[in-house]
């Protein structure tokens, strides 16, 4: 609560990094289970709760490796927007369950990329972590599109899908911005096996292969949008009104004054 | 042998068997009736899930409520095996025609409220679990064991955020004995009515459906909780409350059965307000289950989608 904040001075490239991926996976964390109870299915409650305790729990898993001391309340529960790097996809709030899996699919195609990249060039403690994430993840992609594929089984669901991947692409031009997160290029300083700009046409290409193989229209326009330059780059700190207002819903009125997410003041 | 031999002969129905109407009936009411609790016991509780105080509560929030909408899938598939339909059930618990436990028509405002609704009132509900073990009916039976397990936990974490108040700032304490305040009287009633041994009840008790009556659940619950809530200094409110030597029974001030009977039928402070929500959030996904139903070309069951994760 009082504990002093992290700052991004103290990190090294590498924690710079690991702490993009973990906020990635915090407020995606975060997102998912605002489902709780309130899914589809039943059985869709069990599983979104499991993919938000995973998330959650992968967040962890990063937050203390870079924490220089400071407990999981105070690096992942406390900080400010503006001491966030995760990528503005993962802040957007969920106007449908066609968001939640868009996003499921979009982010998680990403991530595997990035921890693939990762887990090839990274030490024990980082490289271990990446790889134990990753075999989670597979089976949160196999879920994203196994949902794309029944979801765009009517009228209403092809048209709530086209409109959150035309609604959420642009909103993904910084999931690989990582260079003004670290300071520096990742590929360079060592912590990617890759160059972003691979890793980005790498993830293009199977988003472009996936929504062509399903009865979309999605525009030319929002895939471009998706690979350009960002227009607001969470990496760097920069975000949108949803992250503060997801953030406040964390830290709610009324708590007595020694609770971790007592002292947070945005 | 005809059914009623069998229960008598302590044997146990197993899902196949030859059920008369009224046991299905029966049956089939005190299944809805603990599924639908499970089921508005996380949606309350989830309320709190964004805003949990610290990082790990949030995440053993999350988990207890995964396994209750667990539990309560397991008991509507148990009730669905038995012939009714699963919309037509949630239908009619967003309808407000069907009864749930008492503790969730009342809000909680308070993270207190959390710790307490897992301690007290999933204590409560525990005796009722515990007792159901030995239903008579195998299936249901063999659930109970499980979610008997599971709540263990559940109510573990309860207590542990009561012993975090208990043993916590001034503040802290006065919010404990606060909420212990408001909720003793509603885990009192949570058992139900005294035994009245209404011809329902006694049918029940006589096809072993509900092996131990609301009474005997109620003395076990202040076996337990009145030395624990005791032992954390918290002072239960009711005066009247004592251990009979003699009678080996609690004395106790009956708690207001007029408010019982109004929350279960006509709803408390905050049932119209979940339920609306709830049902929101039901017709705000239909146009996934009907992308469902279109993919697999089936009506059969909208809600059991086979996707894991």
């Amino acid at each position: 609560m009082s504990a002093e904040s992290i700052t991004l001075e103290e990190l090294d490239a590498t924690e710079r990094f690991l702490l993009a991926i973990a906020d990635d996976e915090f407020v995606t964390g975060q997102r998912f289970a605002e489902w709780v109870t309130v899914g589809p299915t039943m059985e869709e409650d069990n599983v979104l709760s499991s993919l938000a305790q995973d998330e959650m729990g992968h967040a962890r898993l990063w937050y203390e490796l870079i924490d220089h001391g400071r407990d999981l309340d105070t690096v992942g529960y406390n900080r400010r927007p503006s001491e966030r790097r995760n990528s503005i996809l993962l802040e957007t709030e969920h106007t449908d369950f066609g968001d939640t899996i868009v996003i499921n699919f979009l982010y998680d195609t990403a991530e595997t990329l990035v921890l693939e990249a990762v887990a090839e060039t990274a030490d024990d403690a980082v490289g271990s972590r990446a790889t134990k994430v990753l075999e989670e993840e597979r089976y949160h992609l196999e879920h994203a599109t196994q949902w794309l594929e029944r979801l765009v089984s009517t009228d209403e669901g092809r048209r709530r899908v086209t409109a959150s991947f035309e609604r959420l692409l642009p909103r993904s031009a910084d999931l690989f911005a990582f260079d003004a997160a670290v300071g520096t290029a990742p590929s360079t300083a060592g912590i990617l096996s890759r160059p972003t700009d691979e890793l980005r046409a790498a993830w293009r290409e199977t988003v472009e292969e996936t929504i062509s193989s399903l009865p979309l229209e999605v525009s030319a326009d929002a895939l471009e949008a998706a690979v350009s330059e960002p227009v607001t780059n969470g990496r760097a700190g920069e975000h949108t009104d949803a992250l503060t207002a997801l953030l406040d819903s964390i830290h709610a009125e009324g708590l007595p004054a020694d609770h971790p997410a007592s002292g947070y003041h945005a | 042998m005809k059914l009623e031999e069998r229960i008598a002969a302590g044997q146990l129905i197993e899902s196949g068997d030859e059920l008369t109407d009224e046991y299905r009936e029966l049956l089939c009411g005190i299944i809805q009736f603990t599924a639908n609790s499970e089921f508005m016991g996380a949606f309350a509780e989830s309320e709190w899930i964004p805003r949990a105080p610290s990082y790990q509560r949030k995440l053993a929030l999350i988990a207890k409520n995964q396994d209750e909408i667990g539990h309560a899938q397991m008991q509507y598939q148990l009730a669905e095996d038995l012939g009714r339909d699963r919309e037509q059930m949630l239908t009619s618990l967003l309808a407000g025609e069907n009864g749930f436990g008492n503790a969730f028509h009342y809000p909680a405002d308070e993270w207190i409220d959390i710790g307490l609704l897992a301690w007290m009132l999933d204590g409560a509900a525990m005796q009722l679990q515990h007792s159901l073990m030995k239903t008579s009916y195998g299936p249901y039976a063999r659930i109970m064991k499980r979610v008997c397990r599971e709540e263990e936990f559940h109510i573990r974490h309860g207590e542990h955020i009561v012993r975090e108040y208990a043993t916590g700032s001034r503040e802290k304490q006065e919010r404990l004995q606060a909420g212990v305040d408001r909720w003793w009287s509603r885990a009192v009633m949570f058992f139900g009515l005294s035994d009245s041994r209404s011809e329902k009840s006694e049918r029940m008790d006589e096809l072993g459906i509900k092996p131990k009556t609301n009474d005997e659940l109620r003395q076990q619950y202040f076996d337990t909780y009145v030395p624990k809530l005791r032992n954390y200094g918290i002072d239960i409110p009711d005066e009247n409350l004592y251990y009979d030597e003699e009678t080996e029974q609690w004395e106790y001030t009956p708690p207001d059965w007029e408010e019982f009977n109004r929350i279960v039928t006509e709803g408390g402070p905050e049932t119209q307000a979940r339920l609306d929500r709830r049902r929101t959030a039901f017709e705000e996904t239909a146009w996934v289950r009907d992308a469902l139903e279109a993919y697999d070309g089936t009506t059969a069951n909208r809600f059991a989608n086979n996707i894991t994760a």
